[in-house]
């Protein structure tokens, strides 16, 4: 009975990688027993078989060039430089943008001495503050519209304030411009000679990043991005 | 060629030196695919890659038969492919000839042959390649290492990265099934087959 170990040893035969002592026994073996001549037969075929195979040509080069391995080609010392230098020039453009557009500066028009206000120097209602300025125009006008409440003052002077000054104020704006005392409690002259109320006028200014700065960045970044591309080009040119 | 110099310097980088030696293993590492794989456009994509691999994983080569280490190289990626293709199976565009074969290569148009030694040459070389593919994998990688490419024990366990006694154990046993599937193409195998080298290990 032929067994694996057996198989093994006479593949090893075949390739003449046994020891001395193992060949020795292995063909005294083959001379007596038929069954492991046989299997030697086959194993000898197939191994004949597979040698007699022709040999297979490649059916193109496979040389590999720098760009299928990865490498890229050494760069001038300038070309970081400008690559820098057009990254964060556009990184400032966009921030300037953002900055323009987030936080414009607008002033109100002529009807805007309310913004005075909070500054706390209005003329009229706060007055000379005595106090600490920055508390006193809620308190003032919530006192002042209190009392335009109480007499009845024309409501023009209320829509004057501004509604943003304070919260307390802003308030007591809205509750008196909800609830006008009734048209009847006025005497008719008054009602004729109350003025339309002004409405202000938002008026958008130049921007907090001028323009002309703007376009300083962009031309930068892109002679700059323009000069790192070139570089590139003209290395990878080289290199291939 | 001078191989340990070329090795060295393609293990600084060199490009160059690695392609010198891409050209004189190209044909083996693709005749090894091929006969791994079973088809030549994936033996080419595997030779390729193993070609990429073998240039990256360079510095990690002490020494050594280069031919095992790019032998090693070949055969991952020959796994490779076969995984690949196992879980993508994909269907050639290209049809088949109307016999179901696919058209004979063009390195066996051999012009001493005639056209009837010829087409048994192609219907055995189908034959063999057909039992080979029907070897497990493990299998097949090593009787192609032996036989084919002629690696000695040594070789076959520093590519297979398996332990001696294993080549010896896979070697035999591939043998013996290609052996067995081979039965079923008596008729294609040439008596100087069966006759050579009989009774000379």
């Amino acid at each position: 009975m032929i067994g694996t170990r057996d198989v093994e040893v006479l593949s090893s035969y075949l390739d003449g990688q046994l020891s001395s002592g193992d060949l020795a026994q292995i063909e005294s073996r083959l001379t007596s027993d038929a069954e492991l001549a046989s299997v030697l037969k086959d194993l000898r075929i197939a191994r004949n078989a597979l040698k007699r195979l022709p040999a297979s040509k490649a059916p193109r080069n496979f040389i590999l060039t720098r760009s299928k391995v990865g490498e890229r080609p050494p760069m001038p010392r300038a070309y970081p430089v400008f690559r820098f230098a057009s990254v964060v020039a556009t990184l400032l453009l966009a921030f300037t943008a953002a900055v323009n557009s987030i936080i414009p500066r607008v002033s109100f028009g002529a009807a805007a001495p309310a913004a005075e206000y909070g500054f706390g120097g209005g003329p009229g209602i706060g007055g000379d503050c005595g106090d600490p300025c920055g508390l006193a125009p809620s308190l003032q006008m919530g006192a002042a519209t209190e009392a335009a409440a109480e007499s009845e003052v024309s409501p023009s002077l209320l829509l004057t304030a501004p509604a943003a000054l304070t919260p307390s104020a802003g308030q007591d704006i809205a509750r008196a411009t909800e609830a006008p005392p009734p048209a009847e409690a006025l005497p008719k002259e008054e009602l004729t000679a109350i003025p339309e109320p002004e409405v202000p006028q938002v008026q958008l200014v130049e921007s907090v990043i001028p323009g002309s700065w703007q376009l300083g960045l962009l031309g930068f970044a892109l002679v700059c991005a323009g000069a790192a591309l070139y570089l590139r080009r003209v290395a990878k040119h080289k290199w291939s | 060629m001078d191989e340990p110099s070329l090795v060295r310097a393609a293990q600084r980088g060199d490009l160059d030196s690695f392609n010198t030696l891409v050209l004189y293993y190209q044909d083996m590492v693709y005749g090894t695919a091929l006969r791994i794989v079973g088809d030549p456009d994936l033996a080419a994509d595997a030779a390729q890659e193993a070609f990429l691999s073998a240039f990256r994983t360079l510095v990690t080569f002490r020494g050594g038969s280069f031919k095992s280490f790019l032998m090693r190289t070949v055969t991952n990626a020959c796994y490779d492919e076969l995984r690949r293709r196992k879980r993508r199976p994909t269907t050639p565009l290209e049809p088949d000839t109307e016999d179901g074969e696919m058209d004979s290569p063009g390195w066996l148009a051999d012009p001493n042959m005639s056209p009837e030694e010829t087409a048994e040459a192609v219907e055995l070389e189908h034959a063999i390649q057909h039992c080979l593919e029907n070897l497990p994998v493990e299998f097949r990688s090593v009787v192609v290492l032996a036989d084919i490419q002629g690696l000695d024990y040594s070789e076959i366990a520093s590519a297979a990265r398996m332990p001696l006694g294993t080549v010896k154990s896979r070697l035999a046993r591939a043998r013996l099934r290609l052996r067995e599937c081979l039965r079923a193409f008596e008729e294609l195998l040439p008596s100087i087959f069966r006759l050579e080298g009989e009774g000379v290990a």
